[in-house]
């Protein structure tokens, strides 16, 4: 499973990194990046990656403590919505959120399962 | 003139029921239902595809109960049926011998059986009494051209005194009067108290001597059925304290009953109310007791 | 505005054959403000055609509805083998009669006309009747709003200012005599309103409006 990564300066990215550093990864291929905000994510951002990759994990501020306030609650929103628009359309991929704060990578393990679930 | 207007008129008050057409072509439901109730009412009204939900026609029913000595209400309602149709049916119904007509809106299409049909309400129920008062006394359509042949009918409408907005539910049957209305039945009354202070709005606005009024009552005969009715039925409000003598009966069909009869006996005290309309839906065979139960029987008739 | 509503995915699917080159046409007008087939919208399809195996390309007009716009995307409409209009019914049909021979499929279910009550919630206000009288009953249509289209008051389902047919909905004519009485005009409800002149409205088939003095 190829999967993009994407983490927001604050909270998300740095998570990503550690995760990173932590060693092995269960994806065949994962590329991570940074942006200042999730709430920057829109919907056609999230389609146009999922046309070169197989699933996208978004890293940010949980819900009720994003650093610019709705960055986070906007982009799950939007999250829910392209996952329902891939199901209703049979399209086996997805995208998950993964809400964490600077040094947890946790959640974001927990997310990765969730991702290759859906696979199998 | 109609049986209905003559005993109405006559100062007498006045007992009607209603019978739901079948399902289907079975005449000898409406003709059972109607034999049960004679002698025991004054008229009965038939119902025009209540509930959206589609039912012999009201107009064939009509017959089928005067063919078995019954003085029918024929029902129509604006759901169903435009101008041109309705002046039709009226027409046809005139011609057959049917007097007494209840102009009514008529439950919206997505309650009933075909919610995928289209509604109609080109006309509403008021210009309905108004289209056919004009027909039977000015002799015209709706469109003004005169119409031939005579036209007897007694005209009635409907009215909820506890749908709101509750101020102006005086208004409507004031403007329903006007329209055409000469006798009202109202929705079943569980809650005599907005009823009376409904009745004290209608007295004071002289309703009561423009119209016959006639309370509507319904026997309920069992706890869920008055809990429906509660919930369920929009424009019906069941006190709770009558909900809680239906769950602690410990015969729910007897309770109701007397729960009925208790509440004709009120409702024969109060200044106005001409009669009273029993709707005892799938259970059309109570109305003989609720009827002797009131001290409503033996019915004069005709004279 | 018209408010309209992207069709079921699996339905829109079902119009393609396969191998075909698609264009997902984009409205920018009602739609987009509707949020069912902007520029937005248009992209997301197109991407999601593609994730299907379509290939796709998306382009947005300022508004379907009127030729001179539809026939600036020529270049494009060209190219390709059958289009996904996001456009409401009207510039479904408008797209249809510039590009006769091009295959057109409508992207949206059109619903109604109406306005945003708040944020991504849009509600019903206007039939086109073709006789506005909304100001003899405080601003509130009662032919729209009215499940009944009433003209005489509620009818007897009215409770707790909500329709029989949808409680979440509002009666109209509890929002008409709420109105009035604010406004000491009562009155206007006791008059008797005759039998209405549906001719205007659409049980005549298609409309039209003509103005003759800008017909060249």
């Amino acid at each position: 499973m190829r999967v993009v990564a994407l983490g927001c300066d604050k909270s998300g990215y740095p998570a990503l990194l550690r995760w990173g550093e932590e060693g092995s990864l269960p994806f065949d291929e994962v590329k991570i990046f940074s942006l200042p905000c999730l709430g920057l994510v829109t919907e056609e951002v999230i389609f146009r990656i999922l046309e070169n990759s197989d699933a996208l994990l978004l890293a940010g501020c949980p819900l009720d403590s994003c650093h610019n306030q709705k960055g986070s609650q906007g982009v799950y929103l939007k999250v829910k919505r392209v996952n329902s628009l891939l199901q209703e359309a049979d399209i086996p991929k997805k995208v998950a959120i993964a809400f964490v704060t600077s040094g947890k990578v946790g959640e974001i393990e927990k997310v990765s399962e969730e991702l290759l679930g859906r696979e199998k | 003139m109609s049986a209905l207007e003559e005993i109405l008129r006559r100062g007498e008050f006045v007992v009607t029921a209603e019978v739901g057409p079948p399902k289907g072509t079975n005449r000898e439901v409406i003709e059972k239902k109607c034999t049960g109730l004679q002698g025991f009412v004054d008229a009965v009204n038939i119902t025009d595809n209540q509930t959206a939900i589609v039912r012999l026609s009201s107009f064939a029913s009509c017959l089928i109960a005067k063919d078995k000595g019954i003085e029918p209400v024929m029902q129509m309602v604006c759901r169903d049926r435009n101008r041109i149709a309705l002046q039709s049916d009226f027409l046809g119904a005139c011609a057959w011998g049917v007097e007494n007509f209840l102009c009514l809106t008529g439950d919206h299409q997505s309650m009933g059986n075909h919610p995928q049909s289209k509604n109609v309400f080109d006309i509403d129920s008021i210009q309905l009494l108004q289209i056919f008062k004009n027909m039977r006394d000015e002799k015209v359509f709706q469109n003004g051209e005169p119409l031939k042949g005579e036209i007897k009918a007694f005209l009635g409408a409907g009215e909820n005194p506890f749908a709101d907005p509750l101020e102006f539910r005086v208004i409507r049957l004031a403007k329903k009067i006007s329209a055409g209305a000469q006798f009202i039945q109202t929705q079943a009354v569980f809650d005599l108290e907005i009823f009376s202070r409904f009745m004290e709005e209608v007295r004071k606005m002289g309703l009561d001597k423009k119209a016959f009024i006639l309370a509507g009552v319904i026997p309920v005969k069992s706890l869920s059925a008055l809990n429906y009715m509660k919930n369920e039925v929009p424009g019906l409000v069941v006190p709770d304290y009558l909900v809680e003598r239906m769950r602690e009966a410990k015969d729910p069909k007897e309770e109701g009953v007397k729960i009925c009869l208790e509440t004709i006996e009120q409702l024969k005290k109060i200044e106005g109310v001409r009669g009273v309309h029993i709707m005892a839906i799938s259970w059309e065979s109570i109305v003989p007791d609720i009827v002797r139960g009131a001290n409503l029987y033996p019915r004069s008739g005709r004279s | 505005m018209i408010i309209a509503e992207r069709k079921p995915i699996k339905e829109i699917l079902s119009f393609l054959g396969p191998g075909e080159k698609i264009l997902v046409l984009g409205c920018g007008t009602c739609v987009t403000v509707c949020m069912s087939g902007g520029e937005k919208e248009a992209r997301e399809l197109s991407s999601l055609l593609r994730l299907k195996g379509w290939e796709t390309k998306d382009l947005t007009v300022e508004r379907q509805c009127e030729p001179e716009f539809n026939l600036r995307a020529r270049e494009e409409i060209a190219k390709v083998d059958a289009i996904v209009s996001l456009a409401c019914g009207v510039g479904v049909q408008a797209l249809a009669e510039c590009f006769p021979e091009k295959k057109i499929f409508p992207g949206l279910n059109t619903t109604f006309m109406g306005m945003p009550k708040e944020q991504g919630l849009w509600e019903e206000r206007c039939w086109g009747c073709g006789n506005c009288i909304v100001h003899l009953f405080g601003y509130v249509c009662p032919v729209t709003r009215c499940a009944k289209s009433l003209l005489n008051g509620p009818c007897g389902g009215s409770k707790n200012g909500k329709c029989e047919v949808k409680p979440d909905r509002d009666c109209a004519w509890q929002l008409i005599y709420d109105r009035l009485k604010k406004e000491n005009r009562l009155e206007v409800l006791y008059a008797l309103q005759p039998p209405r002149d549906w001719s205007t409205s659409r049980y005549g088939g298609q409309r039209k409006m003509i103005r003759e003095d800008v017909r060249l």
